[in-house]
């Protein structure tokens, strides 16, 4: 169940009014078919997650959009919700949170116009390459972030802890 | 290594991934299914978000999904195009969805999961199983499933690096190439570098024999002053020789090879130049402007700085050393050797310094980037800086970058301060090496077969002062050799890409234009799988003015850009005074059809260059009566300068609405068959739509009219308008036709424009 204030009111008055008596109730449920629905007093709606603060406040402020992209609800701390939907949700973050930790790096190659990385991850050995003049992002909890060209985003949480041959390949870029 | 290869290559160099759909999926598919791939695509992650290798086909009626297991691969499902109602994608972080819904309560049909590398492909995937019934069955846009996958994985790093490089051995060679034509002057420039080596040899071996056959026998007494004298005066004269020589042909070296570098990046820059014109519309909508400027500047520049000097200073450093190690060994193995030994190690050392000090500029060059962030920042936005009262941050926050930034160049200027001195203390240590041997040969006896002549000594001595300067440039080879081949990569990049606009080889030339125009079944898609024209048809007579209105991306300024053969159709035909257009010479075509564009672009040059671009033999009095018909020759008298006002960049600034005149008067002296005006009025005030809308009244008459708009207010003299949804005709007919049917699109338009009127009247 989410709180009732978490409805944006802007969305119901725009484009789906809905009658008070009918808020009394609003439930984030998985249909069948995978997809993720917000049921707001009897009516449901096909919704996505999106994180407000993917980095700094990953659980935090979850905006639960329709098809369209607009936002039907805003939940401010998921921990506020009900076990099922912190289960489902929880679920759903793990796909929309998900990024390609880097455990060590093999190396790091200039080539024309690029940088080519070649990291290991959870998920296995990746190739990838960003631009020469996009550098690795820091952000201040001193996580790395590398977003290559495709746009897959490659997470560096301490790169201290990192084995002596990847900080050295990376010190150039991050130090 | 044919392209195909080249993209398999790099797919398998940049991705890891494989290069197309694995032959065993092939077989198997054959084996369940009698029809073609259409489309597929690789989904790298597993439900787990593992990476895995799960490929998702699709045949003109099946999806199918593979799963690479270890005994290879398995096919996991498989459904039906029919049984699919909806396909949702869902983005995230770095994991993509994709779920095939028949019903929402009933399981779904698939889900893969995929990183952003496959997004585009998936995207495509997703399109054709939305759309299939229209899409496959229609069979308007033909491709190879393999290209599909390829072009798509690829695509970020085309579009990041311009190219997918070749070998550098291959790029090296036909850079070379460009050298060809100029052999005479890369002959002379070879001798003289080659010259300029060897008689800078010379010296140091005169200088010797003068000691050893003059000074010393003199000193002994078993030469007279008179053969000492005339020996001497001739060595000396042969010194001063061969300084001259030595200048003579360093003179050469760089005068021809300079000359001969302008002359390579003069070729270069006109072929790529040239090739650029020939370039279809689609190449330059995909490249930066910017990108493609350097090339022809910059990246030429640095071509002729690697054949002017480059080629040739590498050259001479192998020479030089070479030379010096066999005189020297000649002049005395032994002294030779203690020498040439550690010249490898010191090659090393200083190409070890190079990585060294590449590693903290490339820190520096990232701080520094970070100092020119807070300025590119905050002086754009200095009015929100002042307005928020946030001077002292951002000083604060440009501070703290600029500490960090000098920094790192401080931690550059330790690093080469001191390796420099001990490299020079290494030579010493060397020469400290050469006297220690050659010390106690030369207080031997001249009898003893182990002893050395001080002549030999001095050559030695002086020979040791040339050693440093090709160790030196040897050791920066790599990096000089990467950035000219970097360059010549970007540069053959766009010789080799080949125009999509081709001319038939015998093609009609259309010189008196009567302006019919003819769309039969015309599919077009930019990304040849979305069609943003999907089976049109019309038909325009010859004077007709036809009003293209719609939403955005329904496909109006599309029409107008087939129509101008920027770009060709996928399927169907464009007819011009009912020939093809395809078979229709393009110059003699575009001669005759003018534009008058939302963004006029004008040329830096004077107002008469301007409106005589296309037409440059007009006379003065074609251009004043262009102007006039343009209403443009008032506001140009007012200029002090008049059609002499030199504008565009650096030049006059005209306001919007002027420029527009000025680009309408252009069009009226072109005096096009057929003419195209995109949203004409849609970037100035009213006042000025009034004067341009007087002008193009004037100048529609007697043409063929596609003009695209969203003001219908605009469109009023149009004898058709076409209301264009997505990719087709919604609605077609005169103004009072269409709003006759108070239901159809342009009755909707026509109300809410005039309800926004209303309400801007209020």
């Amino acid at each position: 169940m989410c709180p009732l204030d978490a409805l944006n009111e802007e969305y119901e008055k725009k484009d789906n009014p809905i009658r008070e008596e009918q808020k009394r109730t609003i439930l984030i449920y998985r249909r069948e078919s995978g997809v993720l629905f917000l049921d707001y007093g009897g009516r449901k709606v096909e919704v996505h997650i999106k994180q407000c603060f993917p980095w700094s406040h990953p659980g935090k402020y979850l905006s639960l959009r329709d098809l369209d992209d607009n936002e039907v609800c805003l939940i401010e701390d998921m921990q506020d919700l009900d076990p099922i939907s912190i289960e489902i949700l929880s679920k759903e973050l793990e796909y929309s949170q998900f990024v390609l930790n880097v455990l060590s790096i093999s190396s790091i190659e200039e080539d024309v116009e690029l940088r080519r990385y070649l990291v290991m991850t959870p998920q296995g050995q990746r190739l990838f390459q960003t631009k020469l003049e996009d550098w690795p992002e820091i952000l201040e909890d001193g996580t790395i972030l590398i977003e290559d060209l495709a746009g897959d985003l490659f997470k560096i949480d301490n790169w201290k802890q990192l084995d002596k041959r990847s900080r050295e390949e990376l010190a150039p870029y991050v130090s | 290594m044919n392209n195909l290869e080249h993209t398999k290559k790099f797919i398998k160099r940049y991705l890891g991934q494989e290069d197309k759909l694995p032959q065993e999926i092939t077989q198997k598919l054959r084996e369940v299914s009698s029809e073609s791939i259409y489309l597929y695509g690789l989904s790298d992650l597993n439900d787990d978000l593992i990476f895995s290798e799960n490929w998702l086909v699709l045949t003109r009626k099946e999806v199918f999904l593979f799963s690479r297991e270890e005994q290879g691969y398995e096919l996991l499902n498989h459904f039906s195009l029919s049984q699919i109602k909806e396909v949702r994608e869902v983005h995230s972080l770095s994991c993509s969805t994709l779920t095939f819904i028949e019903a929402h309560d009933l399981l779904p049909l698939a889900i893969v999961r995929y990183t952003h590398r496959q997004k585009i492909i998936m995207g495509h995937i997703r399109y054709v199983c939305e759309n299939h019934e229209k899409e496959i069955k229609s069979s308007s846009l033909s491709w190879n499933a393999d290209e599909q996958y390829q072009q798509s994985v690829l695509k970020p790093i085309v579009d990041a690096q311009n190219s997918v490089t070749s070998e550098n051995s291959s790029t090296l060679w036909r850079l070379l190439t460009y050298l060809l034509p100029y052999k005479k002057e890369l002959i002379i420039g070879s001798l003289g570098a080659v010259s300029t080596t060897l008689v800078s040899l010379a010296p140091a071996y005169i200088s010797g024999r003068l000691i050893d056959k003059v000074i010393k026998p003199f000193k002994d007494g078993s030469l007279s002053f008179e053969e000492a004298s005339s020996i001497g005066w001739i060595m000396v004269a042969a010194l001063g020789t061969t300084y001259l020589l030595r200048e003579f042909f360093i003179y050469v070296r760089l005068n021809k090879m300079s000359i001969l570098g302008e002359k390579v990046a003069r070729d270069l820059r006109e072929e790529l130049y040239s090739h650029l014109q020939t370039l279809s519309m689609d190449f330059f909508s995909k490249k930066q402007t910017g990108s493609i400027i350097s090339r022809v500047s910059s990246d030429t520049d640095r071509i002729w700085d690697f054949v002017a000097f480059g080629v040739v200073e590498v050259g001479i450093a192998i020479i030089t050393l070479v030379g010096l190690s066999s005189v020297l060994i000649a002049l005395d193995w032994k002294l030779g050797l203690v020498m040439a030994i550690p010249v490898p190690l010191l090659l090393y050392s200083i190409y070890a310094h190079g990585e060294k000090m590449k590693k903290l500029f490339l820190k520096a060059w990232r701080k520094w980037s970070n100092v020119t962030a807070v300025l590119s920042d905050t002086i754009p936005g200095i009015q929100v800086v002042k307005a928020f009262n946030q001077e002292k941050r951002e000083e604060k926050r440009f501070n703290r970058r600029n500490q960090e930034v000098t920094e790192e160049f401080n931690n550059i200027h330790q690093e080469w301060t001191k390796f420099w001195p001990l490299l020079m203390l290494g030579f010493q240590g060397i020469l400290l090496s050469v006297w220690i041997f050659a010390v106690p040969r030369l207080i031997t006896p001249e009898s003893d077969a182990n002893s050395l002549t001080a002549g030999t000594f001095v050559s030695f001595l002086l020979y040791m002062t040339m050693f440093s300067a090709p160790i030196e440039i040897l050791g920066q080879v790599a990096r000089m050799l990467n950035r000219a081949l970097s360059s010549a990569y970007r540069i053959f990049e766009i010789l080799d890409t080949n125009p999509t606009i081709n001319e038939v080889s015998d093609p009609v030339k259309l010189k008196n234009l009567k302006g019919d125009v003819e769309f039969k079944n015309v599919f077009f898609s930019y990304d040849g799988v979305r069609p943003v024209l999907r089976d049109l048809n019309f038909k325009v007579k010859a004077g007709e003015m036809i009003g293209l209105v719609g939403s955005s991306g329904g496909g109006k300024s599309t029409i107008t850009k087939l129509i101008s053969r920027f770009y060709d159709t996928n399927a169907g035909t464009i007819l011009i005074d009912g020939v093809d257009l395809k078979e229709i010479e393009i110059g003699s075509f575009r001669r005759q059809v003018g534009m008058v564009l939302q963004e006029p672009y004008l040329f830096h040059g004077s107002i008469f260059e301007n409106i005589s671009y296309a037409v440059p033999g007009a006379t003065l009095d074609d251009v004043i009566e262009a102007a006039k018909v343009a209403n443009a020759h008032n506001f140009v008298g007012k200029l002090s300068h008049g059609y002499d006002t030199v504008i565009g960049e650096r030049g006059h600034t005209l306001s919007g609405g002027e420029r527009q005149r000025i680009s309408i008067a252009r069009a009226v002296l072109s005096d096009p068959k057929i003419l195209i005006l995109d949203e004409a009025t849609s970037a100035v005030d009213t006042e000025t739509e009034r004067k341009i809308q007087d002008a193009l009244d004037k100048l529609i008459v007697g043409r063929t009219v596609f003009a695209v708009a969203h003001r219908l207010s605009t469109l009023r003299k149009a004898d058709r308008i076409f209301v264009v949804g997505k990719g087709n005709l919604v609605e077609e007919g005169t103004h009072r036709e269409l709003l006759a049917n108070p239901d159809g699109e342009y009755s909707k338009l026509h109300r809410m424009q005039i309800e926004m009127s209303e309400q801007f009247a209020l």
